[in-house]
């Protein structure tokens, strides 16, 4: 508990390393949602539902025939 | 210089730790600019169409992690370095638009790779660029022949910040590439079937 309340004092006191800190995550957490987002709009499912899908898939069943 | 963060005087307490995220953010933005370059080569070459969706997917990723290191390298000078991190920002943002730009995915594909390989040549020029410059930014502390001048500690975080970036970098790409084949592919056949299969 002590070690998080070093970094939070640390943070508090150097606000330029927490501006930086907080843009740059706060940036690939953005890119991260927008990504999702597309995947969203174009109906993609989620790794476990594609999963649980290819289970229903008849065995010898092929893209390519 | 006024609102500078190094007013203070060059010793910058816990600042430096910025070093975490800017240096991992800098070395992201060169690597997948050459792996890009990479796929637009045998995108060309070879005529390969996941090779240039690759090079197309990975064009956003790049450009985020250099804005990044531009943001987080402190105030802007002209200095070797960050001007040719600027203009490896510039090279993203120009594919990425050319991109756009052109309607026909092909004709995109191709002349983006040429675009992606000419532009190939920045990647050295900012390596190498405190080294044949004398500049504000300082010298490799982690490099190829350079040794490692840092403590373990230190190291540790590089390491571990190394491994974040590079998850975050994998898993974009694969989903956004994903994304791209499947809006591009969306008249095939195979792609109707999968539809299909899904539903």
């Amino acid at each position: 508990m002590s070690g998080l309340s070093n970094v939070a004092s640390m943070l508090a006191h150097s606000p330029y390393l927490s501006a930086a800190l907080a843009s740059a995550f706060m940036l690939l957490g953005l890119e991260a949602w927008s990504v999702r987002l597309l995947c969203r709009e174009q109906g993609e499912l989620s790794v476990l539902d594609a999963l649980d899908t290819t289970s229903h898939v008849r065995p010898g069943s092929s893209d390519e025939s | 210089m006024p609102g500078y963060p190094y007013e203070r005087g060059w010793h910058r307490g816990d600042d430096y730790r910025i070093m975490f995220v800017h240096v991992l953010a800098a070395s992201m933005s060169m690597f997948i600019y050459l792996v890009m370059a990479a796929y637009c080569a045998v995108g060309l070459v070879l005529n390969a169409r996941l090779a240039a969706m690759m090079a197309q997917t990975l064009a956003p990723t790049g450009a985020l992690f250099t804005f990044i290191a531009l943001l987080s390298g402190a105030l802007w000078v002209w200095d070797a370095r960050l001007t040719s991190e600027l203009i490896l920002l510039f090279l993203y943002i120009g594919f990425l638009s050319l991109h756009a730009a052109i309607e026909a995915p092909r004709r995109a594909d191709r002349a983006c790779a040429v675009l992606g390989l000419i532009g190939a040549v920045n990647i050295p020029v900012i390596y190498l660029s405190v080294q044949w410059w004398y500049t504000l930014h300082q010298g490799p502390s982690l490099g190829f022949g350079s040794g490692v001048a840092m403590t373990a500690s230190m190291l540790w975080g590089i390491v571990v910040m190394t491994f974040g970036f590079w998850a975050h970098a994998i898993a974009i790409t694969l989903v956004r590439v994903r994304i791209i084949i499947r809006a591009r592919e969306r008249a095939t056949p195979w792609e109707a079937r999968f539809e299909e299969r899904v539903a």
